[in-house]
């Protein structure tokens, strides 16, 4: 398997304005992100609202170009300080949460779809059509819709429209922002079941942004917990749905619901609010909130290491492991 | 490409039937629109032709009106019909040319502050608070007063005052459609900055947009008749309707024709441009079809 993506210390700053006589504050949304990817497997990312996954996916899109780090898309390097390559760019494709403002009210399916061919190749006319009817079908609808407005379609539809688009210029990585968590269940797995499909037809790697773990776990190959926009928690999906490590891992694992009749569990509940990005905290960034919490956390930020088959970023991993297993 | 251009004005001429009160002010603009063309033809006398027999004659359907003063005449004794037919030709001239280039520089301007934001936001809203500082009636007379007296003058002074609203409402549009996901997906996608601005933001700002040129054409009228009363805009004996209004002020107790019928025209043709506009909107927005 070749690699498509990788991404080395991904950080993203904003500029924070106080107020006319105070100094600017720079937050660092992303916070040295690294990880790689390989066509036609699927990196998770889960987290709480405000973790960073977000700016991670417009980071990798190129829609904001990273303060520092290293990407590669396809084996090249992306040139951060200048305007990002339209080659390059094609590469990589994302799929919106909502896809009720994600496309265009004004335009037709076919000038939506159309719209990518237009603007990067230089097919004609019928062979744009052509392609747009091919693509239509592939995601599961009827090709006569192209001439129909996106209101007139469901959900669920308008989802596979939006798949459909990130496809046509035939990306090697589809960014998918929370793809499902606007849908119905019913029509989530039927989305889920046509992302699984593309990718095994097409061999494209996913980054699945997402806060749902039960989805997390039926999709993903490598799952990435972030928190504070840091990655804690780095491992494939089996080993860390099985032996999760970071104590934030652990507490976000025991929220997914399970559906077993009569299986008890002990639910990890989690103090307070995650920190101000204005005023990150001393140490480990988790510290304020975790129950493990011991004086040499508040020394210094922990670092993603080598730990039973995953990296894990906290100091405590193996005293909380041998806690439990006693 | 020709094909699909005549289907879309198909599609929005269907839906445009659909409102009444889009067809009745379309057919009310249509008349106007034949006095502009065959003013010549159909007027009964020349707008400026003083009759001093028949000062202030009522309409003809009064006891004292007669033929052939259709609707009386006015204080010099001109023919108020043959006035109103050929003074449409003046306020829809004005309401056309003053909307039109208004709606053109206010859009392009606000579309420019509100999509590049920073500096060039800065510098076109502060411009244009300037232009709203003044009362809007003091700055055309100023700069109809500079560049001189003459209705394509106070057309300038007047599409200029009316700049800033087409701006502001442009740039408000603008800023709440900029980061909606459909623009990140065609920026994703690869359009420039251009498309995204004129081909994607753009269409999706005209509604209000529309409602405020129908609703700016009235202003324009008054407001070149405005200047016109205080004789810097259309001069004497130009029929245009503002200016009519004007002149008849001092005879509205005695004789109520010569103010009602120029008032009237205006507000049916105001009123009808409000109609086609709202049917327009509607008919042009593909959310308001039904599937």
């Amino acid at each position: 398997m070749s690699e498509v993506l990788r991404a080395v210390n991904l950080r993203q700053e904003y500029v924070a304005r106080q107020g006319l006589f105070q100094k600017p504050l720079s937050v660092r949304a992303l916070n040295g992100v690294s990880f790689s990817l390989n066509a036609g497997e699927t990196l998770a990312v889960v987290g709480e609202s405000g973790c960073g996954k977000s700016t991670l996916a417009r980071s990798l899109t190129l829609i904001e170009t990273p303060s520092a780090g290293e990407l590669w898309l396809a084996g090249q390097p992306v040139d951060t300080a200048h305007k990002p390559d339209a080659a390059l760019r094609q590469r990589v494709q994302m799929v919106f949460q909502n896809p009720y403002g994600s496309l265009n009210p004004r335009k037709t399916i076919q000038q939506m779809l159309e719209e990518p061919l237009l603007l990067n190749t230089k097919l004609s006319r019928d062979e744009r059509r052509a392609a747009v009817a091919d693509m239509m079908s592939r995601v599961g609808l009827r090709p006569e819709f192209v001439e129909r407005y996106p209101h007139m379609f469901s959900g669920g539809q308008r989802q596979r429209i939006a798949i459909a688009r990130a496809l046509m210029l035939k990306p090697k990585v589809v960014v998918l922002d929370e793809p499902v968590s606007a849908l119905d269940l019913s029509v989530r797995a039927q989305i889920l079941n046509l992302l699984t499909e593309l990718q095994h037809d097409l061999g494209l790697a996913y980054v699945f942004i997402s806060h749902d773990l039960s989805v997390v776990q039926r999709i993903a190959d490598y799952v990435m917990v972030m928190y504070f926009g840091r990655a804690v928690e780095y491992a494939d999906a089996q080993t860390i749905f099985s032996t999760p490590q970071h104590p934030y891992t652990k507490a976000l694992f025991s929220a997914t619901p399970v559906a077993e009749v009569g299986e008890k569990r002990e639910r990890i509940h989690l103090q307070g609010e995650p920190p101000s990005p204005l005023r990150p905290p001393q140490g480990c960034p988790f510290g304020p909130r975790c129950a493990y919490v011991q004086e040499a956390c508040r020394q210094e930020i922990p670092l993603l290491r080598e730990l039973n088959k995953a990296q894990v970023a906290c100091i405590q991993a193996e005293a909380i492991n041998k806690n439990q297993t006693i | 490409m020709k094909l699909f251009a005549d289907d879309a004005w198909r599609t929005t001429w269907n839906y445009f039937k659909e409102s009444k009160g889009g067809l009745w002010g379309l057919g009310f603009l249509g008349l106007v629109l034949v006095c502009v063309i065959f003013a010549d033809l159909i007027a009964p006398f020349d707008p400026s032709l003083q009759n001093r027999d028949a000062l202030l004659l009522p309409p003809i359907w009064t006891e004292a009106g007669h033929w052939p003063y259709i609707l009386g005449t006015d204080a010099v004794g001109r023919d108020v019909l043959s006035r109103l037919i050929y003074g449409a030709r003046y306020s829809m001239f004005i309401g056309f040319v003053v909307v039109s280039l208004a709606v053109m520089a206010g859009t392009l301007l606000g579309l420019l502050a509100g999509y590049y934001q920073g500096w060039v936001d800065t510098i076109i809203m502060r411009l244009m608070d300037v232009i709203l500082a003044f009362p809007s009636l003091l700055l055309a007379l100023g700069l109809v007063a500079v560049l001189g007296p003459g209705l394509v003058n106070a057309m300038y002074a007047i599409a200029l005052v009316m700049l800033p609203h087409f701006v502001r409402l442009t740039r408000a549009n603008v800023l709440s459609e900029k980061n909606r996901d459909y623009v990140v997906a065609s920026r994703i996608v690869g359009a420039s900055n251009w498309r995204l601005m004129f081909n994607t933001i753009l269409p999706n700002c005209m509604a209000p947009l529309i409602v405020q040129a129908t609703l700016s054409f009235s202003n324009a009228i008054l407001d070149a008749a405005a200047l016109g009363f205080l004789g810097m805009g259309a001069q004497p004996p130009i029929p245009e309707w503002g200016a009519m209004l004007a002149e008849a002020r001092e005879f509205i107790s005695r004789a109520w024709w010569v103010v009602t019928f120029p008032g009237l025209a205006i507000l049916l043709t105001v009123l009808s441009i409000n109609l086609v506009g709202d049917a327009l909107r509607d008919a042009l927005d593909p959310r308001m079809r039904r599937s």
